[in-house]
């Protein structure tokens, strides 16, 4: 049971006690009897609505809240900016049985083969070697051929 | 009105302007790597693609055999990015190649081919420059091979040679261009407090030794007996079968064992820091009276560096490294007094092979500092030229 129905309910109790309609609030009948009090009160409201007059507790509470909000809100943004993409959900790929490799030739045990027969000798020839036929890459191929090539 | 709370609420404003304002700037461009092989990698694939003729043409500049042309100048203008990548990743203090060592001896090195290739190009630009009279820039390329050899690293035993081979090439770079600038006493000066701050770590075997251990004896067991086989080259499928039904558990716990033991000895031996005589008999004792037809002592011999050839490269550098040093306060001196002096100047380091002053001559190009020693099992003597113009 919550406030309200309590409310409704005590109202419902009074009725039946005093045999009378729920009481109301005569507005004109109350400026009529008091005047005087019926006019500070509209000169109140005026001067609550001009220039230089203090917030109400509310309005402050509102314009703070929309600051820490503000605040939290662009803390979150750069945070977000700062992170880094996620790593796409593609889909899962079949890992092919391992083949025989050309790198093979750059193996850590393969070089030390290499230096263990032949010295630094077989091993610059090793390593030379291997660059002939891993690298280097291309260097004139530009980012636009790498597009267009993308593209078709 | 909102006078009082516009009050408290103005500085709150502020900062929401300025972090808005400012924080997507400052990480509108972000920071240049870290690490310097991510640069050394973008270097690597910013080299031209020479042919054979034109490589063999850049090492034999880059190792003073044949003068400079046009045609080493046009390949160098190609590398061009490669070099800037180089000179940049020099700046930058940390490296880390992304060495796989969970792959162990499987682990695929390829930045060392490429390295090689870099220092080539960096030493054929080296030689360049001088030839160009610019030898301050000449002894700026020189000096980059040292960043580059302590970049390469010593993750791995062969990092380490590839290493200590760069930093030779740069060395004999150095002698020779040192010769040609024997006037310039400020240059002289300056190359000698360049040579004297040390980057504050010097590859070493031990590390790798180490390394390698772990990696043999994690190699050396039964269930990665197919792959250790296959690894070693040995191709012939017969070969591989007799090797197999002839291992056994036994056979490479023991090959375990005699692997450890050796390696720690190995350790134990660098560390003691005897004579180079005394400590090459020692290393090279360690991979001797293994028999190559028990299986277990046959792995762990094959798993077992060749420790005494790689301590000779190690003491080969420091002899290098050393003679550089002498080389150009002998030629200080020159520069100071017009003339060559009658004796190694005073404080001078030792020769690492012998343990004794180097040998001076003074010859009718210039001088030549001589080991007084050989270096053992290769009988080689070295010595160091510097053609004083």
């Amino acid at each position: 049971m919550n406030e309200r129905k309590d409310e409704k309910w005590l109202d419902e109790q009074l009725q039946r006690a005093i045999n009378t309609t729920r009481p109301g609030f005569d507005a004109d009948a109350w400026k009529q009897r008091h005047p005087e009090a019926y006019e500070a009160l509209i000169s109140r409201k005026q001067q609550a609505s001009g220039p230089g007059t203090k917030p109400s507790r509310r309005v402050r509470l509102m314009v703070g809240a929309l600051a820490v909000a503000a605040v939290i809100f662009i803390g979150v943004a750069i945070f977000l900016m700062q992170m880094p993409p996620g790593e796409p959900q593609g889909p899962e790929v079949a890992i092919a049985p391992k083949a025989p490799s050309a790198a093979r030739i750059v193996s850590m045990m393969s070089l030390r083969m290499a230096y263990h027969q032949g010295g630094e000798e077989a091993l610059s020839q090793q390593l030379d070697a291997a660059l002939k036929k891993l690298g280097p890459r291309p260097s004139k191929l530009s980012a636009l051929q790498v597009l267009s090539d993308l593209e078709g | 009105m909102l006078t009082n709370t516009n009050k408290k609420l103005a500085p709150v404003v502020l900062a929401i302007v300025m972090v808005s304002l400012v924080a997507p700037r400052a990480q509108a461009i972000p920071p240049d790597p870290d690490n310097a092989a991510l640069l050394y990698y973008q270097g690597f694939l910013s080299l031209a693609e020479l042919d054979d003729d034109a490589r063999d043409l850049l090492g034999d500049v880059a190792r003073g055999k044949v003068d400079p042309n046009d045609r080493v100048r046009e390949y160098l203008d190609q590398c061009q990015g490669g070099i800037e990548f180089a000179e940049a990743a020099a700046e930058v203090p940390n490296c880390h190649w992304g060495f796989r060592f969970s792959q162990g001896f499987d682990a695929l090195m390829p930045q060392l081919g490429q390295a090689r290739a870099l220092t080539f190009v960096l030493m054929a630009d080296a030689r360049v420059r001088a030839a160009d009279g610019d030898y301050r820039g000449a002894l700026e390329r020189c000096l980059m091979t040292e960043t580059f050899s302590r970049h390469i690293g010593d993750d791995t035993l062969i990092s380490y040679l590839v290493s200590i081979a760069v930093k030779a090439m740069g060395y004999r770079c150095m002698d020779d261009v040192v010769g040609q600038a024997v006037d310039d006493a400020p240059l002289l000066e300056w190359l000698k407090r360049e040579l004297s701050t040390g980057s504050g770590y010097e590859v070493s075997p031990v590390r790798p030794l180490k390394f390698e251990r772990e990696i043999a004896l994690d190699t050396l067991r039964m269930e990665k007996i197919d792959h250790f086989i296959t690894i070693t080259n040995e191709m012939d499928e017969d070969v591989q079968a007799k090797i197999k039904a002839r291992t056994s558990e036994e056979e490479l716990a023991l090959g375990r064992r005699l692997y450890s033991e050796r390696a720690i000895l190995a350790l134990e031996i660098l560390a003691a820091d005897g004579s180079y005589e005394e400590t090459f008999t020692q290393l090279e004792r360690l991979s001797e009276d293994l028999d190559p037809n028990a299986p277990g002592e046959w792995a762990a011999g094959l798993l077992m560096p060749a420790i005494g050839r790689i301590y000779n490269l190690k003491t080969r550098s420091v002899s290098d490294a050393r003679a550089i040093r002498i080389g150009v306060e002998i030629c200080l001196q020159r520069a100071k007094t017009g003339q060559l002096p009658k004796a190694l100047p005073a404080g001078s380091p030792k020769d690492p092979f012998s343990g004794k002053e180097f040998a001076y001559e003074r010859t009718d190009g210039g001088f030549v500092l001589r080991c007084r020693a050989k270096e053992m099992k290769t009988e080689r003597l070295h010595e160091y030229a510097f053609a004083v113009k």
